[in-house]
């Protein structure tokens, strides 16, 4: 062959190459070779062996990705794993779903992806970005941006605790005594423990601290992550798993430390540490949330 | 062929030098919260109510970026001023100086950035022009167009309003002369580096019709300078000081003492007039110090407001990376091509990618970007940026730039600000600045037993300069001794005149006390300058080789194990506790750096004739000082003055 014959059909399979992600994009769904071969200008509709020899080329260097693999493959110009992530994240932006309701909204946001959705929803959940809604009273099980709100949870205890509240009341017992008590009896110690007890736990916690602290500077301010480590003396990894949860939540914004090596060891343990090593030094509620 | 192989890379470039820099491609949507409290600021400010806002973020986060889009905005919306171009009056400083020498650098900033023209006028022009504007009930645009035209001719009703403003705003008569000066295009070099803080020659002055610098404490002279420039300014627009890289002014990372200053200047900087705006930009590893070091009251008054850089979201890297793309046209044409891949020549995933590996900051995105897109070009991933490598090739872009460009004016900041750093570099402890109660010592550099003074004097003006003089040889008796070893050093591009009769006096007397005086080459000067804006850099945040930055602890490790043998030299004959010249020979050396600096080249008879010495003993003293002095064997011997090469004015 010609040096120059070689260089035209590299230029040939680049026009062809850009010809099939375009059309994968056009057509929005994943496609197999058959599929993609109608949807290309004439002078592009090669063999399907040699479109098939392309896309799984181009799927290799990860410009495209094959949706479904096996007899027929299927391909598509979006990570499937990401393009539903991101469709599942949208569908519950407006709320709790249930399974089938969230199938459904996935299933029109991203067609012929809805298979990847259980491995997604999975990752989702493990990472925290998604929350399980237990089955409560009608409600079946949900998924969420959001934890559940316990309310309807302990809505049978609270009934009974009020009925223990008016059976004791005349001899002479407060609702703060009954809350003291049950405070105790979970566990938890100190005054008000009702109140202290929100949620979410650690994160409520370090939460309602940042949220205290950014009250008392001009809006807007950087806070110092040892101010509000100080105001919530948590057990360090406790207090650092909280603030980056909340990160994740997207609940804060954090600042991370440049050279966090340049401190005394002592310093960058008041400091909020990930798992990569990166050291924080601001924290400051997010805009909105 | 590969398309993109002849395409320019839209990521390069990922550090915004300073405010006025344009930025390549701006993406509204980040940051847009802070520039938002600037408008804020920006708009209270204009109704007479004096505003500040103080902006946190990491390093790479784009907090120059940010000013330089308050500047950009500034010039995109001139057409709602009322001149239609001059909104306010726009400063940038990067605080890279000894916090002993800040209102001397602001005054600098000011006055330069008061002399930057736009559309024909420099912004003090237009000020001025605002004025009259103001006092004659009349549009600016109509003065802005006479002093464009008038200037020189209509200069009467023009100084006789300054003369009236002059009073009203007690801005002195000196400020009164030069901005008559600046404003009518007279003496315009002399009157701009009168009005930066530049020391002047006595005829100088006289031309300027100025009276002698007997203000002797130039900083206490900046100090009251900046407050009446504001003060003028401010009367008919606001002004906008924007404070970058405020952690260089530390000495040392624990160094609260400079924040302090900082934190004094600012305020002082507040109060001067109710249209000043002061927006302050600082790294979020110094949140906790700088609260700690700024006093609560000043804190009130130059930090009223707050803001802090969040890091992007999916949405703005998304943005970000497809702004740079299309910022090249060709790329542009081609990615029009395939409309279907989006981010062509990347995919989701690689953006996605860049949105998750947090924290997510703009250089990194860009940085990142970048490579992949020199990967994508040339097939292959680019070798990793070597740090070493990377610091050897800043540092000597940057003492090249300071041999070409820098100026004995200059040199004073260099020396006050570099040698400090210097000493740290080579582990040769903490200078102290202002040299405890000692008059007239600059600096105490640690050296031995006992610190060495330093006295910088690089006064143009003789009088000045046997005023600082004066303060050592005349020490009151209730001050405390100054330092048994001081050395004064004076820029080598400064001569010492034969005719300055004090000044050669007090040196004498000096010299017989063991004072000795240095005149540094330049080749130190620059080493000195490109180590002090490496490290100054590094220590905010703004030296980053691939996106990542480096630290000022390699910094400083790198310039320890490869410390310029320049610098080596200047600290070497700083130390030096050898006898010296006698004060014979050390008023040889001055007369001859003096005639040298006129004659630049003449024979060695003719240099012994005018110095009155012997052929011999000046060619003695040339050849003891290489740096100095070129000695052409002959016959007849040469003498000539020793120029760097890279110094020289090529093509």
């Amino acid at each position: 062959m010609k040096q120059g014959d070689g260089a035209a059909s590299s230029a040939r399979d680049t026009e062809l190459e850009l010809a099939l992600v375009e059309a994968l994009a056009r057509m929005g769904k994943p496609a197999s070779a058959a599929e993609l071969r109608k949807a290309l200008p004439k002078p592009f509709q090669r063999p399907a062996a040699e479109l098939t020899r392309l896309l799984d080329a181009l799927a290799k260097a990860r410009t495209i990705f094959v949706a479904a693999a096996g007899k027929t493959s299927r391909y598509t110009h979006q990570d499937p794993a990401l393009r539903v992530e991101q469709a599942i994240l949208t569908a519950l932006g407006g709320g709790p779903l249930s399974r089938p309701e969230l199938t459904k909204r996935v299933k029109q946001a991203a067609p012929g992806l809805e298979k990847a959705m259980g491995a997604a929803l999975n990752a989702l959940l493990k990472r925290g970005a998604v929350r399980e809604h237990p089955k409560v009273g009608k409600l079946p099980l949900r998924y969420a941006l959001d934890p559940p709100d316990p309310a309807p949870f302990l809505a049978k205890a609270t009934k009974e605790i009020k009925a223990v509240l008016s059976k004791l009341a005349p001899h002479g017992v407060s609702l703060s005594s009954v809350y003291l008590a049950l405070g105790r009896s979970l566990g938890i110690e100190g005054a008000a423990p009702a109140i202290e007890d929100k949620p979410e736990g650690d994160e409520g916690e370090v939460l309602a601290a940042v949220r205290a602290l950014a009250a008392r500077e001009p809006p807007g301010a950087l806070l110092s992550v040892r101010a509000v480590r100080a105001m919530r003396p948590l057990e360090k990894a406790r207090f650092d798993r909280a603030v980056l949860r909340l990160s994740e939540a997207g609940k804060v914004v954090l600042h991370h430390h440049d050279f966090p090596a340049s401190l005394p060891a002592a310093e960058r343990a008041e400091l909020v540490e990930d798992s990569r090593g990166t050291h924080y030094i601001g924290i400051a509620p997010r805009r909105g949330a | 062929m590969n398309p993109l192989a002849t395409l320019v890379n839209p990521f390069e470039g990922t550090v915004v030098q300073d405010a006025w820099s344009a930025p390549a491609v701006d993406v509204a949507s980040i940051h847009q919260d802070a520039f938002e409290q600037c408008l804020l600021a920006l708009a209270s400010v204009s109704r007479d109510r004096p505003d500040s806002v103080l902006i946190f973020g990491p390093a790479g986060s784009g907090k120059t970026h940010l000013l330089s889009r308050l500047q950009q905005h500034l010039v995109a919306t001139s057409s709602a001023a009322a001149d239609g171009v001059l909104r306010c009056v726009f400063v940038s400083a990067r605080l890279q100086t000894n916090a002993q020498l800040l209102w001397q650098l602001v005054r600098r900033r000011l006055a330069t950035d008061l002399l930057r023209k736009q559309q024909g006028l420099t912004q003090l022009q237009r000020l001025v022009a605002h004025q009259l504007a103001a006092v004659r009930g009349e549009p600016p645009k109509r003065w802005v167009q006479a002093l464009r035209i008038l200037a020189s001719t209509d200069g009467e009703f023009i100084s006789e309003h300054l003369e009236q403003v002059a009073q009203r705003l007690d801005l002195g008569r000196d400020l009164f002369v030069a901005l008559g000066h600046l404003i009518h295009n007279r003496f315009l070099t002399d009157a701009a580096a009168w009005l930066r803080g530049d020391s002047l020659p006595e005829a100088a002055l006289d031309r300027l019709g100025l009276g002698r610098e007997e203000q002797e404490d130039r900083e206490e002279a900046a100090r009251q300078i900046v407050p009446a420039l504001c003060r003028l300014a401010g009367e008919t627009l606001p002004i906008v000081f924007c404070f970058d890289q405020i952690e260089a002014l530390q000495s040392h990372p624990d160094d609260r003492d400079s924040l302090f200053r900082f934190g004094r200047m600012a305020a002082d900087l507040a109060d001067a007039d109710a249209n000043v705006l002061l927006i302050s930009c600082i790294q979020s590893a110094l949140r906790d110090l700088l609260d700690v070091s700024v006093r609560a009251s000043d804190r009130d008054r130059i930090f009223k407001r707050r803001a802090f850089l969040e890091p992007l979201t999916r949405e703005q890297v998304d943005a970000l990376i497809l702004s740079r793309l299309d910022s090249v046209p060709e790329l542009k044409a081609l990615r029009a091509r395939s409309p279907g891949a989006r981010y062509y020549p990347f995919n989701e995933r690689f953006v996605a990618e860049l949105a998750s590996n947090g924290p997510c900051l703009p250089r990194r995105v860009i940085a990142a970007a970048a490579a992949a897109f020199e990967a994508k070009k040339h097939g292959s991933a680019p070798s990793r940026v070597d740090v070493e490598t990377f610091l050897e090739s800043s540092f000597g872009e940057r003492r090249a730039e300071a041999l070409e460009q820098g100026t004995p004016a200059e040199s004073r900041d260099t020396l006050m600000h570099g040698l400090p750093l210097l000493w740290a570099v080579r582990g040769a402890g903490r200078a102290t600045a202002g040299g405890g109660r000692a008059q007239g010592i600059d600096l105490l550099l640690p050296s031995g037993k006992e610190p060495l003074g330093v006295t910088i004097c690089n006064e143009t003006n003789m009088t000045s300069f046997a005023a600082s003089l004066r303060k050592l040889v005349q020490r009151p008796a209730d001050e405390a001794p100054p330092p048994r070893r001081t050395v004064l050093l004076r820029d080598a591009r400064l001569g010492v005149s034969p005719k300055a009769k004090r000044t050669q006096e007090y040196l004498a007397e000096l010299e017989k006390r063991g004072v000795r005086l240095l005149q540094p080459s330049r080749e130190a000067l620059s080493a000195l300058e490109a180590l002090r804006s490496l490290l100054s850099d590094a220590r905010a945040g703004d030296l980053a080789a691939g996106g990542e930055a480096v630290s000022e602890t390699t910094v400083s490790g790198w310039l320890s194990r490869n410390l310029e043998d320049d610098l080596a030299d200047l600290a070497e004959a700083l130390e030096d506790t050898a006898p010296h010249e006698a004060p014979k020979e050390a008023r040889l050396l001055r007369d001859l750096g003096e005639v040298m600096l006129r004659r630049c080249i003449a024979s060695l008879d003719e240099l012994a004739a005018e110095l009155g010495r012997k052929p011999e003993e000046v060619r003695a003293v040339a050849e003891q000082h290489p740096s100095r002095f070129g000695v052409l064997q002959g016959p007849p011997v040469v003498l000539f003055a020793h120029v760097p090469a890279d110094a020289l004015v090529t093509g």
